[in-house]
């Protein structure tokens, strides 16, 4: 399997669609999943030392959302080192308080290619 | 024959007896003897060796000189309570009336003659008067009792009810003065009222605190009306409780209104809370197609910005375009959702109606659908009549074959959608199924409600608008909508519309 350096999860094909192309475009690897599922076959079906160096993902997805998708990630002695960076809109913060830890890395929905730039350099350089 | 130490103990008693005594000598009743209190009664008149009638004057016309000449030829004595005697107390005065425990006994005189009469009483005046009075303060407050709308009542210290005014017997069984009746034995409590009562009660009675509660008492009709029922301590001028004062008001009409105020309280309640969510699912649907214009705008521009525009690829192009039309398409689609849901609310949906062909419709809805199924990888079986001609207005039809298949595709999961319309019995039959996800039985009716869905809005996208605009439209058309389902079995939704 191809080394990716940023995981999405995000569950709209045209806004997945646009981030590859956006973070291809940087110079940065890639991967896609539709859903937390998805994300987590993945992750699942590599090795440690392949995993991506950051997860950008969604709070709404169908079959497994954000905040199960995380629960899940922290629950794995080696996935829990991925850094996850949430995409949320402006007050989606107070809908699932208990579920992150209060000082989570996120960037606003609409997203601005900015931020998502900056999350790149910072993580995936 | 006493002797002298009996005669002058004698003496003393009589000088000294809280009782009057008088002794009157033959058929004319003059006075032989009286004591200080005899004196003190007619009002210290000069009476000894006169006779009654001289005496006291006053006498005359009352029936006690009718009584005297009985006993004294009778010999059998005569016995009185409370028998009223009118006296001039001072010389000159007003008559008053006195009551006074009267006896008058035949006994010797110094001859040793039947010939005597002992006349000896007790002035029980003031006992007779405050007696009076406090009967006369018990009929004031039985009036009173009485005359109010209220159900009064008044408990011994141990709780026992030994006064009801009328309003309770009224209440109790429509007759006034049911006797016996009392609330321990045959209580009027509602059953699940009956047990809080009884310990509120007791309570009350054990710790002197006011009693107070609100509960259901059965009227003579059975039917169980709402009370406040109070009840305060009596207490003596010792502050020991002697009884207990209670009411009960009548407040069924207040509880029913206070009923009616707190379910409105809740439906209100629950449809700001829909509302809330609405507009937080809203804000998510509209912010996902926001994100995708956004991310393709600014991509775009970053690209000009380093002069690499020559680097976009004409495969590159298509997609931005087609990504830039599904997401407006998408944005079009929630604004006019929203617009017709407000439109619905304030009964502003207004329909064109025409001679329409419902075949043609759905031939153009499905093939302009067709690649979005590809996509899902849906396959589409539609089995359509040649011609379908109804009155309707198109533009809305289209809307609700749109939402349906949408919900097919979005619920569908990939599987097969059968479309099938047919005509029977003056009515046309549209039937959209799925393979789906299902609906659980508890959700089958809410799904129609606006902002509802059977799964949460986590899994799905949309408002939750599209069942509930479509079956406005349905109903408008004079049609109805319905849904049969089984979880993981998939669903088929069915419009019939008169023709």
């Amino acid at each position: 399997m191809k080394k990716c350096q940023m995981l999405i999860v995000e569950d709209d094909a045209d806004i997945r669609e646009q981030l590859q192309m956006i973070i291809e475009d940087e110079g940065y690897s890639v991967h896609a999943c539709n859903d937390g599922v998805e994300a987590l076959e993945y992750l699942q079906s590599m090795n440690v030392d392949d995993y991506p160096r950051c997860i950008l993902m969604d709070l709404m997805m169908p079959r497994m959302n954000g905040a199960e998708l995380y629960q899940a990630l922290q629950s794995d002695h080696g996935m829990k080192t991925i850094p996850v960076v949430l995409a949320t809109a402006r007050g989606e913060r107070e809908k699932a308080p208990e579920a992150f830890p209060p000082g989570i890395e996120r960037i606003n929905k609409p997203m601005d290619i900015d931020d998502l730039i900056k999350v790149l350099e910072k993580h995936c350089r | 024959m006493t002797s002298p130490r009996d005669q002058t103990l004698l003496q003393e008693i009589f000088e000294n007896s809280p009782a009057f005594i008088a002794v009157l000598h033959g058929p004319e009743f003059i006075f032989e003897k009286c004591n200080p209190k005899y004196y003190e009664i007619v009002g210290h008149r000069d009476i000894i060796g006169k006779k009654l009638n001289d005496a006291i004057p006053e006498i005359v016309g009352q029936p006690f000189i009718d009584i005297l000449t009985r006993v004294l030829e009778t010999g059998l004595p005569f016995y009185a309570d409370e028998i009223p005697v009118d006296l001039m107390r001072k010389p000159g005065g007003t008559l008053e009336t006195r009551y006074v425990d009267l006896v008058y006994q035949r006994i010797m005189d110094h001859e040793g003659k039947l010939n005597n009469i002992l006349a000896h009483g007790v002035d029980v005046t003031d006992k007779v008067n405050a007696r009076m009075k406090q009967e006369e303060a018990d009929r004031l407050f039985r009036t009173f009792a009485d005359a109010m709308p209220h159900m009064a009542f008044i408990a011994d210290p141990v709780g026992n009810i030994t006064f009801f005014n009328k309003r309770w017997y009224q209440y109790i069984d429509g007759m006034e003065g049911t006797e016996g009746w009392g609330w321990k034995e045959k209580p009027i409590h509602h059953p699940d009222d009956l047990q809080r009562t009884i310990d509120r009660w007791t309570h009350s009675l054990k710790t002197g605190e006011p009693y107070e509660i609100e509960y259901r008492l059965r009227r003579h009709d059975g039917v169980y009306r709402w009370h406040a029922g109070r009840a305060v301590p009596y207490k003596n001028h010792k502050g020991e409780i002697t009884s207990w004062i209670g009411t009960n008001t009548d407040i069924h009409e207040m509880k029913e209104h206070e009923g009616v105020l707190k379910e409105i309280q809740v439906e209100l309640e629950a449809s700001l809370q829909a509302r809330d969510e609405f507009l937080s699912i809203a804000s998510h649907e509209l912010r996902t197609p926001l994100t995708a214009l956004k991310l393709q705008s600014q991509s775009l521009h970053r690209k000009l910005e380093k002069g690499m525009s020559q680097e976009i690829s004409m495969e590159r192009l298509k997609s931005m375009v087609g990504i830039t039309e599904r997401q407006i398409g998408k944005l079009t689609h929630l604004v006019d959702d929203m617009l017709d849901l407000s439109r619905i609310q304030s009964g502003k949906l207004t329909y064109k109606f025409e001679s329409a062909d419902l075949v043609e419709i759905l031939k153009d809805v499905t093939e302009r659908m067709e690649e979005q199924f590809s996509v899902a990888g849906s396959r589409l079986n539609v089995r359509l009549p040649e011609k379908l001609i109804l009155k309707l207005d198109r533009f809305r039809f289209e809307q609700v074959f749109v939402n349906l298949l949408t919900n097919a595709l979005k619920y569908g999961k990939g599987s097969p959608v059968h479309v099938e319309l047919s005509e029977s019995q003056n009515k046309a039959l549209l039937s959209v199924q799925d393979e789906g996800i299902g609906i659980a039985p508890e959700n089958l009716e809410l799904i129609f409600n606006r902002f509802e869905r059977a799964v949460s809005a986590n899994e799905i996208s949309g408002l939750g608008l599209g069942l509930y605009i479509t079956q406005q439209i349905v109903e408008s058309h004079g049609g109805k909508i319905w849904v049969e389902s089984e979880l993981e079995k998939g669903s088929i939704f069915k419009v019939e519309l008169p023709l």
